[in-house]
């Protein structure tokens, strides 16, 4: 289900072109004056329907140059709360880190709301837990000299795309439980495959012989799909033949940036043996 | 009643002795086609007329015995007495100027042309003109030397189109044969659809754009074709490094009708097979045009033409995508003399450009299509009233039907279902008046209106949308031809010259355009995936205001031309999209489009020299352009990316000797307007950059020296068939320019990267005539 991009298309048309016209390197590492910003909060978190307790991530924004890591933010008051009856005070352990001490297994159909109070500040977010298609199985095959990984085995998925529209996916893809290819963000709307049989390949994610491959798929709502496919977008932008590079905003309010979301998952492992 | 006796009286300028009409068609002594844009000057009178499209004048004086003198950039002027005492048709063919170089001045005095003329911000380039100019690859580029004017820049190599004033791309009407060409790029913009061996005459209108041409907002780019040679066959063309070009013409009845055929094909995807790595040999990577056209004479009064262009680019990658796209346009018109004053031209166009990309195999196989096709019926006329009004009036109507985008799967076990964008239609049309009056021998005026009107039809199906713009509380179902929205306007224009002193000339203008159509492009600059759309129940029509004031002096006998421009835009209900808009297969694309406004002023200075050995022109342009659009920047205003502060070009040809000439061009732009990173964030492990400014970042200064020779056949007046080698060498001290700036990681380290296209470029061509 990848997103049929333009802009692929676009610049490896003008990388056909560079092959004949360009000689010599056409890529150069070059100096650019950034002008710094004020550090706006950054937040992510998820509430999940398998078991607690759940981690919100707080940190600030950097200068782009800046080599420090992100500050961690300490001194926030945290509070989930589920469809506004259940309120949940977080206690931070890991620096920047708050977990939650009543809401500890997200339930379908419940609207989970976060309130942060950081600097004299209010940031808030809200998200409905959506129900998740089972993933039927996966399968693996060989394959030599792809376009996109070379040579390995490459994993399929299985599953049936429920009838109703306006679902939103969001995969994982671990290689021996580790996140394989953190940046490849994968997710999609049913828009062009609502109600279909799915089957399809992670084409840019090969793995090895006596690797373990789990899949981890989510539901996630609009405003999440919105801001993956802006995270995609920003991590790719900076050319022509790209639109004018827009923020990856996220739900969160007050001009901070970052995702708050409650989502349920179904996964399945497979050996490549 | 006061006010149409005092038309009558402008109209009709007292008959002190009988008044006579001369008239008829100036060409060239050679092949037979038609000067546009030639001069007729009557000495006695210090009056005149310029040919029109087709070559036609007519003259309406006083009987009496007059020198008439015949005058077009390039050529041998004539002068011929001629002894008025009845309505006479007079043709004249005039030669190109001799191409041995010139021993003995001619002494007669040169017409001052950019000084008599009321039209201003608008620039005349014959084809022989844009043939000096070195080109990348050797391949002679219309739109690139359009470029080179004053108040036009583009975006950079390998990016299409040209900006005008301020204007963003969709705003320039680009007209073939006047049928309209929505892309005029080939490959993404490296070149252009027009083959320049096919081309007669480009002129650009920057401002004060006459009412007979409507439509876009910010110029028109009108592109005429040869007819084809009147007198005798010719074969000619041209082999270069990167495509080769065939002209076939003649006279098919010797001076009544001729043809013109001409085709033009690139072999990149040849130079492809010759690659190393087999993976980018198995690539495609061509296009070619075809042009053709066939007019015949059927009487003194009568001629028609048809005109066609057909044009494909073709892109494979592997067997994971294939692309073409291009643009297909057929012209047929009827010129028809009622009498001396009275021309008339009936025009019929069909054009249509389309591109359709897909995935030829696999279980996620599909095939992608969009087009835009337009029908235009079209009626003009000019009356020469007398020789100081000249009238002239028409109408046009056009029908287009959208083609958005659709997908369709190809693969039976799909996982992918269809979707396609349901289609639009539109009318649009207009009605046109005006007159160029001439009062005394100092002013001229030019005043005309253009009514214009645009009606969205159906059959189709629209949405209603909420206060908040995103819910849809409504679908609304519209029957055939059923009006689903109604625009219209009043376009007035006005122009007007004062001359004073001795080769002094100032002059101002007005115009009001309206455009009811836009691009709807999902990157930075314009690609071949960019659609047209009508404006519709919830995106408006685009109205600009331009007013223009300029100073024009002539030096040294008219042979050096200056002038200075000073122009203010205004551009109402301009469009942009919200961040992370979705704009392909989208049918609900007026939720991803924001309005509000734009303007841009500037000054532009232009020295141009056209006669002698050495001609060219130097042009500097010093501009800003601005958008204020709620949702964007914070609704602050921002630089259109295209906004570059300082345009300088110096374009130059020598003739050094009968057989050698050189060029050279230097062009300096200020860096585009970008959005760069103003800082980062980190999510899922991950960095992020993240913006506050629009376009709050320039690239680098963008500047290139191109050079070029052309080496002629030895004493090739004397011999059957002529060639000639041009050698051209691109980006000649080795500029990389930038085409973008990408930030990403290196080693976890941010850091800027700089992507350039061309290193240094020479080329080679070959070019016969027999």
């Amino acid at each position: 289900m990848k997103k049929i991009r333009n802009r692929y298309l676009l610049i490896s048309m003008v990388f056909g072109l560079w092959s004949i016209v360009c000689l010599s390197s056409c890529e150069e590492v070059i100096n650019i004056d950034l002008n710094s910003s004020n550090p706006k909060l950054v937040v992510e978190g998820w509430i999940y329907n398998t078991p607690g307790p759940y981690r919100i991530r707080l940190s600030l924004t950097t200068n782009y140059f800046d080599t420090t890591a992100a500050p961690k933010v300490e001194d926030a008051l945290v509070i989930v709360s589920e469809n506004d009856t259940l309120i949940d005070t977080l206690k931070m352990g890991n620096p920047g880190v708050y977990r939650t001490q009543k809401i500890l297994l997200g339930k379908i159909g419940a609207t989970y709301t976060l309130k942060i109070f950081y600097n004299g500040s209010l940031y808030e977010a809200a998200s409905t837990l959506k129900p998740i298609a089972v993933i039927d199985s996966l399968t693996y095959e060989y394959k030599e000299d792809t376009r996109r990984d070379g040579t390995g085995y490459f994993v399929s998925i299985y599953f049936q795309e429920p009838a109703t529209s306006g679902d939103y996916y969001r995969w994982v893809f671990y290689k021996n439980n580790k996140v394989h290819k953190k940046r490849d963000e994968l997710y999609a709307s049913d828009e062009f495959y609502n109600g279909n049989y799915i089957a399809f390949e992670f084409d840019n994610h090969g793995v090895d012989l006596g690797d373990t491959a789990r899949i981890e798929m989510y539901s996630i709502d609009k405003p999440g799909y919105d801001f993956f496919r802006a995270l995609d977008e920003v991590d790719n932008s900076g050319d022509l033949f790209d639109t004018p590079p827009g923020n990856a905003k996220g739900n969160i309010s007050n001009g901070a940036f970052g995702y708050f979301g409650a989502s349920s998952k179904s996964t399945k492992e497979i050996i490549i043996e | 009643m006061r006010l149409i006796s005092l038309l009558f009286i402008c109209f009709c300028s007292p008959i002190f002795a009988q008044q006579f009409t001369l008239s008829g068609y100036v060409k060239d002594s050679l092949n037979g086609e038609e000067l546009i844009g030639a001069s007729i000057y009557i000495d006695e009178l210090k009056t005149g007329a310029v040919t029109n499209v087709y070559g036609f004048y007519s003259l309406t004086i006083p009987s009496g015995n007059y020198t008439v003198q015949i005058n077009y950039l390039g050529y041998e002027t004539k002068s011929q007495q001629i002894a008025l005492n009845k309505n006479t048709t007079l043709n004249f063919e005039l030669s190109a100027s001799s191409k041995k170089l010139q021993t003995v001045e001619v002494k007669a005095e040169r017409i001052s042309e950019n000084l008599k003329t009321v039209e201003m911000s608008v620039t005349q380039l014959p084809i022989q003109t844009i043939k000096k100019i070195p080109a990348l690859f050797g391949e002679v580029d219309i739109v690139r030397s359009i470029s080179l004017l004053p108040g036009v820049v583009n975006a950079g190599e390998g990016v299409g189109g040209f900006y005008v004033r301020g204007g963003s791309v969709d705003q320039n009407l680009v007209l073939l044969d006047e049928a309209v060409v929505f892309n005029a790029s080939h490959m993404l913009g490296f070149f252009s659809v027009f083959n320049s061996d096919v081309v007669k005459d480009v002129k650009l209108y920057s401002g004060g754009i006459p009412a007979e041409y409507g439509g876009r907002i910010s110029s028109i780019l009108d592109v005429r074709m040869k007819e084809g040679n009147m007198k005798k066959y010719s074969v000619s063309g041209g082999i270069g490094v990167i495509s080769s070009r065939l002209v076939v013409e003649g006279p098919i009845k010797k001076d009544k009708a001729s043809f013109i055929v001409t085709g033009r094909r690139t072999y990149s995807d040849l130079l492809i097979k010759l690659a190393r790595d087999p993976e980018i040999r198995n690539n495609q990577l061509y296009f070619y045009d075809l042009n053709g056209k066939i007019n015949w004479k059927i009487s003194e009064r009568d001629r028609i033409y048809f005109s066609s262009y057909f044009g494909r680019d073709v892109f494979k990658f592997e067997n994971l995508f294939s692309i073409f796209w291009g643009n297909a346009t057929a012209t047929a018109r009827w010129n028809h003399l009622f009498s001396e004053k009275l021309f008339s031209n009936l025009t019929f166009v069909f054009s249509d450009y389309q591109y359709a990309l897909g995935q030829p195999s696999g279980p996620q196989s599909f095939e992608w299509n969009s087009k835009i096709r337009n029908y235009m019926l079209k009626y003009d006329f000019t009356l020469y009233i007398n020789s100081k009004n000249t009238l002239k009036y028409g109408g046009q109507i056009m029908f287009y039907k959208f083609f958005p985008g659709e997908l369709k799967p190809l693969a039976t076990n799909e996982i992918l279902n269809g979707i396609k964008v349901p289609e639009k239609n539109a009318i649009e049309g207009a009605l046109y008046v005006s007159n160029e009056q001439q009062i005394g021998k100092k002013i001229t005026l030019l005043y005309g209106l253009r009514y214009s009107l645009f009606d969205v039809v159906g059959k189709g199906r629209r949405y209603v949308y909420g206060a908040d713009g995103e819910t849809i509380i409504d679908t609304i179902q519209y029957g055939k031809l059923e009006s689903i929205k109604f625009y219209h306007g009043l376009e007035p224009r006005f122009s007007a010259r004062y001359e004073f002193l001795r080769n002094n000339a100032l002059k101002i203008s007005y115009m009001r355009t309206k455009q009811y159509l836009h691009l709807i492009s999902n990157s930075t600059v314009s690609s071949p995936l960019d659609i047209w759309v009508p404006c519709d129940t919830y995106i408006k029509p685009v109205t600009g205001n331009q007013v223009t004031l300029g100073f024009f002096k002539n030096f040294f006998d008219n042979k050096l031309e200056s002038s200075v421009e000073v122009f203010y835009k205004h551009m109402k209900d301009v469009i942009d999209y919200k961040d992370n808009a979705e704009l392909l297969l989208n049918d609900k694309i007026e939720q991803e489009v924001l309005r509000g406004n734009g303007y841009a002023y500037g000054i532009e200075f232009l020295f141009r020299k056209n006669i002698g050995r050495f001609t060219g022109w130097v042009s500097y342009t010093l501009s800003k352009t601005r958008r204020k659009i709620s949702g964007i920047n914070d609704g602050n205003e921002y630089p259109a990316t295209y906004d570059r502060t300082h345009n300088i070009n110096i374009v130059g040809s020598f003739q050094a000797s009968n057989r050698v000439e050189v060029g050279a061009t230097w062009t300096y732009n200020t860096g585009l307007a970008v959005t760069f990173p103003s800082g980062k964030f980190v999510y899922g492990g991950n960095i992020y950059p993240f913006f506050t400014e629009r376009n709050g970042y320039r690239m680098p200064p963008y500047h290139r020296m191109d050079l070029s020779c052309t080496l002629k056949r030895k004493n090739y007046d004397k011999k059957k068939w002529y060639y000639e080698w041009n050698f051209s060498i691109y980006n000649v001290y080795y500029r990389k320019n930038a085409f973008s700036i990408v930030f990403n990681e290196d080693d976890g380290k941010p850091v800027a990267k700089k992507i350039f296209l061309f290193a240094v470029v020479p080329s080679v061509s070959w070019n016969f005539k027999f």
